[in-house]
C-alpha cells in the first residue's frame, strides 16, 4: 500500500512539474513577444523624438542608423515579428533614413 | 500517507512560487508598457510646444505659430503673433491631439479650443513668449483619446 502511495505521489510530482516546465515555457515566449513589442515601439518613439526635435530646432538631417521606416509623420519598427508605430510633428521625406520637410522660410 | 500529504503541501508551494514569478513578469511587462505611452504623451507635449514657439507653419500654425522676419528670412523664435495662434488648426498623432491653447497676457486668460474630442490623460506645456511684443504666458495642453 505504501509504495502504491509514493508510485502515485511520484506521477502527480512528475504531472506537476510537467505543468510547471509548460506553463514557464508559455510565459517565456510572452515575455519575448512583449521585449520585441517594447523594443519596436521604443525603436517608433525614439525615430519621432528626434523627428519632432530636428523639426522644432530647425535641424534637417539625421545621419545615424536608426532602424525605422517613415512615410508622411508615420513611423514604423519591426523587431522580429513584431511592428510598432510612432508618429511625428514632422512629415518626412524619405523612407529610409531621418530627413525632415523643410519649412518654406529655411529654403 | 504522509509522505503523500508532504509532496502535496510541496506543489502547492512550488506553484504558488511560479505564479507569483508569473504576476511579477506580467506586472513588469505591464509598466513597462505604461511608462511607454506616458513618454509618448510628454514627448508630444513638449516637443508640440517647442514646435510652436520656434517656427513658423503657414498651413498650420500649430506646427509654428513665430512671427516671420521677411527681412533676415528667419522666424523670431519665441515672439508669437495673436493672429498666428488664432489661425492653429487641430493636429492629431495617432489617440494623441492637441486639445487647445491658452495663452494670458496683461493678466486676462484666452483660450482656443482646437478639438472637442474625450480625453483620458492631458499634458500641459507652458512656455513664457512674447505675444505681439507683449510679456506672455502660453500653455498648450495635449490629450489622449478615451
Amino acid at each position: 500500500m505504501n509504495t502504491l502511495d509514493a508510485v502515485l505521489s511520484l506521477c502527480a510530482l512528475l504531472s506537476c512539474f510537467a505543468l510547471i516546465i509548460g506553463a514557464i515555457n508559455e510565459e517565456k515566449n510572452n515575455v519575448l513577444e512583449t521585449s520585441d513589442s517594447i523594443k519596436a515601439k521604443s525603436t517608433a518613439l525614439s525615430c519621432g523624438s528626434i523627428l519632432d526635435s530636428m523639426f522644432s530646432n530647425s535641424a534637417e538631417e539625421y545621419t545615424q542608423s536608426i532602424n525605422c521606416k517613415t512615410q508622411n509623420n508615420v513611423l514604423s519598427s519591426t523587431q522580429k515579428n513584431k511592428t510598432k508605430t510612432a508618429y511625428s510633428i514632422a512629415n518626412t521625406k524619405k523612407e529610409t533614413y531621418l530627413e525632415v520637410e523643410k519649412l518654406e522660410h529655411y529654403r | 500517507m504522509i509522505f503523500s500529504l508532504d509532496a502535496m503541501i510541496s506543489f502547492v508551494i512550488v506553484l504558488a512560487c511560479t505564479l507569483l514569478f508569473v504576476f511579477a513578469l506580467n506586472n513588469y511587462a505591464q509598466r513597462a508598457e505604461q511608462g511607454l505611452k506616458d513618454f509618448e504623451l510628454e514627448e508630444k507635449a513638449l516637443l508640440t510646444a517647442d514646435s510652436f514657439v520656434k517656427n513658423f507653419d503657414e498651413n498650420n500654425t500649430i506646427r509654428g505659430a513665430c512671427v516671420y522676419d521677411a527681412e533676415k528670412k528667419r522666424v523670431r523664435t519665441n515672439e508669437l503673433s495673436r493672429e498666428n495662434i488664432t489661425k492653429a488648426k487641430g493636429i492629431e498623432f495617432g489617440n494623441i491631439f492637441v486639445k487647445s491653447i491658452t495663452f494670458t497676457t496683461n493678466g486676462t486668460p484666452e483660450t482656443i479650443a482646437l478639438s472637442s474630442k474625450k480625453s483620458s490623460e492631458c499634458i500641459s506645456a507652458k512656455r513664457f513668449v512674447l505675444i505681439d511684443r507683449e510679456k506672455a504666458i502660453i500653455l498648450i495642453q495635449t490629450c489622449r483619446e478615451g
